[in-house]
């Protein structure tokens, strides 16, 4: 049986923007590759994780300023997520997950009648 | 305390730990794109984390024979209608130079960008590589 050992937790950076249809987060994953990438939503919560490898640096290093390790986020949303429309996609290392408001969520208008 | 004396001595100092390249490991963390820099006999090998950067949008230079400029910019999402909740990732022009503690071959860089990490293999000057130096036996 082989085991990850859950090496060191990286915290990607984030934006997150909120349009009129949909929520978007845009996490920054450099060095990641597409099917090393995890994208969970659950009871509201949605988490990130993605393997993020080093290269192998033979010879003697002169500068370190980032590390491998896993990348890993989770956020909390609201309930009004379309949880089975959710997508997600990897360009130039940056992870853009749109997660669609539900119909219900949308806002609707409200015909008043006069009595 | 003699001050006139001990003034100059610091500063020397402080030239040279601009010159080394050890230097850079006291910039504060958010100086972008962060790189990780090694060197083996024949080359200096160096990874910027360039998340959202295309070929195109990467400017790589070399001057004085030993100094690598990386410049470029971060395009700024101006979607209409869009309200942010957080903004991180952050945008704008950046310009990191790296000084390299040895000449390199300029003419024979090579450079490639891939899911945002920039990899660049620097070719050492001839003048820079290590020389083994044949001892002779004597029978």
């Amino acid at each position: 049986m082989t085991e990850t050992i859950v090496s060191n937790r990286l915290t990607p950076r984030v934006d997150i923007k909120e349009t009129p249809d949909a929520m978007v987060l845009l996490l920054d994953l450099p060095g990641v590759q597409a099917d090393q990438v995890e994208v969970q939503f659950e009871r509201g919560e949605l988490t990130v994780r993605a393997a993020r490898p080093l290269s192998p640096r033979p010879g003697r290093a002169l500068v370190e300023e980032f590390d491998g390790g896993e990348y890993y986020r989770a956020f909390l949303l609201s309930q009004d997520v379309a949880g089975d429309r959710i997508s997600a996609d990897l360009k130039h290392g940056v992870l853009t997950v749109t997660l669609p408001r539900a119909q219900q969520a949308l806002p609707r208008k409200i015909s008043v009648t006069a009595g | 305390m003699n001050h006139h004396r001990l003034l100059p001595s610091l500063w020397a100092n402080f030239d040279r730990l601009l010159d080394n390249l050890g230097a850079e490991l006291t910039r504060p963390v958010t100086a972008f794109p962060p790189v990780n820099v090694w060197e083996d006999a024949d080359a200096f090998h160096i990874e910027a984390e360039l998340p959202g950067l295309t070929r195109e949008e990467v400017n790589i230079s070399v001057t004085h024979r030993n100094v690598l400029t990386l410049t470029g910019e971060r395009k700024q999402d101006d979607t209409d209608q869009a309200r942010w909740h957080r903004r991180e990732r952050g945008f704008g022009r950046f310009q990191r130079v790296l000084r390299l503690p040895a000449p390199i071959d300029a003419d024979k860089v090579v450079a490639s960008l891939e899911g945002g990490l920039l990899r660049l293999t620097l070719p050492k000057h001839e003048e820079a590589k290590p020389r083994r130096i044949a001892v002779k036996a004597q029978s």
